[in-house]
């Protein structure tokens, strides 16, 4: 009897406590569960989100005798590793699909077309990839696919190339970026971009500063990464002392604080630990400071909103980051916009992912509409010249010929910032090399 | 190379230690008792961090009581576990095996959807450093050493000097045989839990001011528990505690010294040690 009687009082307090829980917690559950109720959604249907936009784009398209939809695919990680990046770059295409819709869908050829989504997930895993590629290009006929924002993108590129299905991914990998694979572009940057943004910087601001070594995890973008910032740190006359790279499960990198100082680098550099290691870049830098290590961090890769926050003030200084504050006196218009927008939405603040996604999403989109034509082949062609003023208030550039053999990387922003006594302070324009990255 | 490079890693493995070894116990008591292998412990491990974060870092409990309160909502966790899903698969271990695995994706999915995708930070309880020798000593891994050290001394009192301890050494020794000396095998299960996802629970608790939280950190921990618990010998109490010090030196040392490389490091001495010991270090036959 008294086990039964401890057993309900446990039983008891457990429910008291987890009510407790569940009511200070609500605020954020239902934030998120809201976020997985769209997902959902949009995984089952033909994007029916954009019904009240269709009605205005009815109106204005008066040319167009009857809407037809056209289906573009997502398709990226929304479980398992890399969720939360990938999840902002779903979020960016649709609120791309949906700004269009808004604007009354795409006209291709005088006919009148309503964007929809498909969207999938692809678990962070190339098998799944695959074959969900084949269904998108197969079963539904998709013409375009964005994702995966990951590194699984040689898994569906062989099966869009060969259809001529328009794939956008985010990060350049070497292996993808061929001109034999002229139907992929990538909207995240390339890797000596983001490197020469803070590159420059340390240059300018810390001209004492020679020696660097880079910590990477061992993902497959980390031969691009470390040829990058070998090929950064040669134009910017700085020594490249070579890499330490760790498994990407790491969680503790304190033993690793040790190997790097071994270098005696004046710069720690964390290009290589972006995207789905970005969220542990806060980590990182506590555990180096916390070793003893004083000297500049550079983080061309930027953390998720509000990991920086829990890393003490002591501990923050000199850190160099193309990170950006929407209140920074060189910040477009465009940008706090898109921003504000997102916070609105989901009532969190986006990373990076979703900025650049949406900057060649939305301009890909306003492409379609000057296209005659459903030939993929001639949208390939058409957009990889394509001008338009991006998000970061500057033209935006096609680049990487001269690395890649092909321009199909779209650049990023030209902005630098710093951590000045806890803020980040984004004043800073760069002078990028372009001439490296685009053929004359 | 100086006394430093020497001694740092060998008190950041010493303290990460501590961590690995409240996981690891908390595995072996349940295996030990029960005859199962809950793989769903990292999980346990993972909704103690969260706990701690949502109550400290949201909504600024204060550590300690965070810390109290997230052990305490675990063990009762266990207890439920234990009365519903794994006592009635006593005895099967496939069919333990599948209740775990279930766990496992039901933990992760929902803590995916209630706390986000995103690893999650508290701001560090304590901030700052000592300097010994030529070591740069972080305050807060001494403070989680600590804290991880006071719980395994009142675990280790509790299973080596009380009779309810006793009693729970006799089933993991003899189920059969604990019972015929009148020993209720019904309440010692669930305490065996309580006890395994409160270790669990306050293990991850523990150790989120120093790394993070996230959905899926469960998996990592539980890979570095079950080699704890093969290298120190599966059922072994003392045999998790020397387990778990020979692994966080192990990863310690090797990633200063061999970097990358040192994460197959634990797997190389653990299949020697199975080699030359098939019990583990301190195991006994099963």
């Amino acid at each position: 009897m008294s086990f039964k009687r401890t057993f309900l009082t446990l039983g008891l307090v457990f429910i008291i406590v987890m009510v407790a829980f569940a009511g200070a917690c609500s605020s954020t559950t239902t934030t998120t569960t809201a976020t997985v109720t769209k997902t959902a959604a949009a995984q089952t249907t033909t994007a029916t989100a954009t019904a009240t936009a269709t009605t205005t784009a009815t109106a204005t398209k008066t040319a167009a005798a009857e809407t037809k939809t056209l289906t573009i695919a997502i398709v990226t990680p929304l479980t398992n590793f890399a969720v939360n990046v990938s999840m902002n770059f779903e979020r960016a295409v649709i609120m791309a699909i949906d700004d269009q819709n808004a604007k009354g869908g795409v006209t291709i050829g005088g006919q009148n077309y309503n964007l929809a989504y498909i969207v999938r997930d692809d678990k962070f895993d190339t098998a799944t990839a695959k074959s969900l590629a084949e269904e998108m290009v197969f079963n539904e006929k998709v013409p375009v696919i964005f994702g995966p924002s990951q590194n699984e993108g040689p898994a569906l590129q062989p099966t869009t190339n060969e259809n001529k299905v328009l794939m956008f991914c985010m990060s350049p990998i070497p292996e993808m970026c061929k001109p034999e694979y002229p139907y992929t572009f990538y909207l995240g940057g390339i890797q000596s971009q983001q490197y020469a943004t803070v590159m420059e910087y340390i240059t300018k601001f810390y001209p004492d500063a020679k020696k660097v070594v880079s910590f990477y995890g061992d993902l497959s973008d980390e031969p691009a990464q470390s040829a990058a910032a070998k090929q950064m740190c040669d134009y910017y006359d700085l020594e490249w002392s070579g890499m330490v790279k760790f498994p990407a499960s790491t969680t503790d990198f304190a033993p690793y604080a040790q190997k790097l100082m071994a270098y005696d680098p004046d710069v720690i550099d964390l290009s290589g630990c972006g995207g789905a290691l970005g969220s542990l870049e806060g980590t990182m830098v506590k555990q180096f400071r916390e070793a003893g290590y004083t000297g500049i961090i550079d983080m061309p890769t930027v953390p998720p909103p509000g990991i920086m926050d829990t890393v003490p003030a002591e501990y923050m200084d000199k850190i160099v980051t193309n990170d950006i504050n929407i209140n920074g006196s060189i910040v477009s218009a465009e940008y706090k916009s898109l921003v504000t927008r997102f916070q609105t939405q989901y009532n969190e603040l986006p990373i990076d992912f979703f900025v650049q996604a949406y900057n060649g999403a939305s301009a890909f989109f306003e492409f379609l509409d000057t296209q005659s034509t459903m030939d993929t082949e001639q949208w390939m062609q058409n957009f990889a010249n394509y001008k338009w003023t991006g998000v970061f208030g500057e033209d935006a550039q096609w680049v990487g010929e001269p690395i890649f053999g092909i321009n199909r990387a779209l650049m990023t922003n030209f902005w630098t910032s710093e951590w000045k006594n806890g803020v980040l302070d984004t004043s800073y324009v760069n002078n990028l090399p372009t001439e490296l990255w685009i053929s004359k | 190379m100086t006394i430093g490079e020497i001694i740092q890693p060998f008190i950041n493995g010493l303290l990460i230690g501590l961590n690995y070894i409240l996981v690891a116990l908390g595995l072996t008591v349940i295996f030990s008792i029960m005859s199962v292998l809950n793989f769903a412990h990292g999980e346990i491990y993972m909704i103690g961090a969260f706990l701690v974060y949502y109550l400290a870092g949201e909504y600024h409990v204060n550590y300690v009581l965070a810390l109290l309160i997230a052990i305490v909502a675990t063990g009762i966790l266990g207890l439920i576990l234990e009365r519903f899903l794994f006592r009635p698969a006593k005895g099967d271990i496939l069919t333990g095996v599948i209740v775990a695995t279930g766990l496992i994706w039901f933990f992760q999915t929902g803590a995916q959807i209630i706390f986000g995708s995103q690893p999650s930070r508290i701001y560090p309880v304590v901030v700052g450093t000592w300097h010994i020798i030529d070591a740069v000593i972080a305050k807060d891994r001494v403070a989680a050493g600590a804290i991880s050290l006071a719980f395994l001394a009142i675990v280790y009192y509790f299973i080596y000097r009380t009779k309810q301890g006793k009693a729970m050494q006799a089933v993991a020794q003899d189920r059969e045989a604990a019972a015929l000396q009148g020993i209720d095998i019904n309440r010692i299960s669930p305490l065996g839990f309580v006890i395994g996802c409160a270790l669990a629970g306050a293990a991850g608790g523990i150790i989120l001011p120093i790394l993070y939280a996230d959905p899926y950190m469960g998996s990592t921990v539980l890979s570095t528990s079950l080699s704890i618990i093969i290298l120190g010998g599966v059922g072994s109490i003392p045999g998790a505690a020397l387990g778990g010090l020979i692994l966080g030196l192990v990863n310690s040392y090797g990633a200063q010294f061999a970097g990358y490389i040192s994460s197959i490091f634990p797997f190389v001495i653990i299949i020697v040690v199975l080699l030359f010991k098939r019990t583990g270090l301190m195991g006994r036959k099963i």
